[in-house]
């Protein structure tokens, strides 16, 4: 599942990057390089991610991959949209990112605080995705070609479920538990935009 | 002053975390002890839906519905029982039955039912703290004056911690301070394993913790063996108690033996003297539930992994009890995860659970040949003679005509409510 939407990514860029290049010059192809420090309620944790897309004046757009490490490590895919304000090469700019927030959660015991004691089985219980969503503002510090030193600051939402399923210890029968984990961090990133 | 107040509040909600739980629990119906016992009585037949201990006397099959009662199944034509009636025991998992009387326990007590008439049953006596360990039964301690009498199903949603170390704002602004879940599932009654009795006027199963021996009634707890006698019948009297160590699960007489299950081994009783059960012999195995039934020669042990019964063994073991004081082991088979299990002559029935009912022919105990294996249906506990055998499976008490091994039929079902 994962790797169908990673590919579809790929192609999607790569869709726009050839449009692009036939059409004219006023689009032109960036890729934005950040790690981040994720600043929430329980845990400061890190992230990475790469946006690539096309710039046409002040506004960007673009599909993006990351590494959210934050509580329960995740891979968010997202579509990017971002603006640059006024025409210098020092600038502000806003963005906004939406999309899904795959789980790929890892060393669960050692992270996590629910586990069930089921009769000799400790059950973590099964993963499942939610969604990602990233707005903020961020001063591009320019360098040639539009590039240059990129930092933010955002407030980054991520969402995943657990469920949990065991026996229950009255009746003997299955039940199954649901986890709702929507957590929302402070993100500060710095990176660099191709 | 107040913009950087409502700065920090929406900066806070910013930044926590919402973690919630989504889970089912069962909550107690409580009744006072007087209406609880006003109602055993015989009432409208009830739907199965958990069945556990199963109990044969004449053309009537006392089903265990556990924790609830006892349903009343006139099995008279075999090939179409009718679930005639309903007798509301809270607390009930066990019941034996000599003559008319009829011995379920009803939490910490016991009660004696006059059956002489299956439709019309009549309370005889209730005898109070037989069982005193189930004064705290699934999680909840009984109140003296009070009875679970039933619970009803819950769904709620809670807050829960959602995991983390510890992040840069929970100190500023305060974080999620709950505990984190932790969640035991302890064995729970229902499921613990048992073994067959028999009693000059009927038969019980195979994962029975309840069993008569002439005058005397012989339940086993978690730890213990308590003898009540039953000279009179309808007046129980509490005898003893012998204490026998932990996880003890299942109770099987022959030849003035008892035969007892537990987690790690099968223990041999001498009931000569019915009073005094003198301790005979041991056979230890690996942890897991056992419920056991012998014969002149041998015993027959199933071993099961699951939730209570931990352990990782699927097998029958077979034993040689010539000498009663050291049992050995003849030959383990494979099973896949054996329950209950019932001996007809040379017949050895055996509840491989989701893997069906396995009739053998066990004239050779160290070559049991498999005759028949009954698959999809999920199966608890057998009853066996004379060539009918009464199955409880998960869904449903199915009876099946085996006279012929290489023919073995369906004879009827009583389908489990979903």
């Amino acid at each position: 599942m994962k790797l169908k939407y990673f590919f579809l990514s790929i192609f999607i860029s790569l869709s726009i990057f050839s449009f692009a290049q036939k059409k004219t010059s006023v689009y032109k192809f960036h890729s934005i390089n950040s790690l981040s420090l994720l600043n929430g309620d329980n845990e400061v944790s890190a992230g990475l991610q790469t946006v690539n897309g096309f710039q046409r004046g002040n506004l960007f757009a673009g599909v993006g991959v990351g590494l959210d490490y934050y509580i329960h490590r995740s891979v968010p895919l997202f579509a990017d949209v971002r603006y640059e304000l006024g025409k210098n090469k020092n600038k502000f700019f806003a963005y906004a990112d939406g999309g899904i927030n795959f789980q790929w959660v890892q060393e669960y015991y050692d992270n996590g605080p629910i586990f069930i004691w089921d009769g000799g089985f400790n059950r973590s219980g099964e993963f499942h995705n939610g969604i990602y969503t990233d707005l903020g503002l961020g001063y591009l510090v320019g360098m040639k070609k539009g590039g240059g030193l990129v930092i933010s600051l955002g407030h980054s939402h991520k969402s995943l479920k657990q469920t949990v399923t065991y026996t229950d210890w009255r009746t003997q029968q299955p039940v199954t538990d649901l986890y709702r984990y929507n957590l929302n961090r402070i993100a500060v990133k710095v990176g660099w935009k191709f | 002053m107040t913009s950087s107040l409502a700065l920090l509040f929406v900066f806070n909600s910013c930044v926590k975390d919402t973690c919630t739980r989504r889970y089912t629990y069962w909550e107690p119906v409580y009744r006072t002890k007087d209406e609880v016992r006003g109602n055993i009585k015989n009432n409208s037949p009830r739907e199965i839906q958990k069945p556990g201990k199963i109990y044969v006397r004449g053309s009537y099959i006392f089903l265990n519905e556990i924790d609830r009662g006892i349903h009343i199944i006139d099995n008279s034509n075999k090939s179409a029982p009718r679930n005639i009636a309903f007798i509301d025991i809270p607390g009930n998992l066990d019941i034996a039955v000599k003559g008319n009387i009829l011995y379920a326990d009803f939490y910490t007590d016991m009660v004696a039912i006059d059956i002489t008439n299956p439709q019309q049953t009549i309370v005889k006596k209730f005898t109070e703290n037989i069982f005193p360990e189930r004064y705290w039964g699934n999680g909840f301690s009984q109140n003296p004056a009070m009875v679970i009498a039933d619970w009803v199903r819950r769904d709620t949603v809670v807050q829960t911690s959602c995991g983390g170390n510890g992040g840069l704002f929970s100190g500023l602004f305060g974080g999620l301070k709950e505990a984190d879940v932790f969640m035991v599932n302890a064995g729970s009654p229902a499921a613990q394993s048992s073994a067959a009795g028999t009693s000059p006027s009927g038969v019980g199963g195979s994962m029975a913790r309840f069993t008569i021996v002439n005058d005397y009634l012989y339940a086993v707890s978690n730890t213990a063996l308590n003898v009540v006698s039953i000279v009179n019948p309808p007046d129980p009297v509490f005898n003893k108690k012998v204490e026998m160590g932990w996880s003890i699960e299942t109770i099987y007489p022959f030849n003035n033996r008892l035969f007892i299950g537990s987690n790690t081994g099968m223990f041999i009783y001498d009931i000569t003297n019915p009073t005094n059960p003198a301790k005979l012999g041991t056979f230890t195995h690996a942890r897991s539930c056992d419920p056991v039934i012998a014969d002149n020669n041998n015993a027959f042990v199933t071993l099961r992994s699951g939730t209570p019964c931990q352990g990782f063994n699927e097998q029958l073991d077979v034993l040689d009890i010539t000498n009663l004081s050291n049992p050995t082991l003849i030959k383990t088979y494979q099973m896949t995860n054996p329950h209950g299990l019932a001996k007809d002559g040379t017949t050895l029935i055996i509840c491989d659970g989701r893997d069906g009912v396995k009739f053998y022919n066990a004239s050779d105990v160290r070559n049991l040949s498999l005759q028949k294996q009954i698959t999809g249906v999920d199966t608890y506990d057998v009853i066996a003679f004379n060539g009918w055998a009464l199955v409880v499976a998960k869904d449903g008490l199915y009876q099946y005509d085996y006279s012929s091994l290489s023919n073995v039929n369906l004879i009827s079902k009583l389908s489990v409510k979903n």
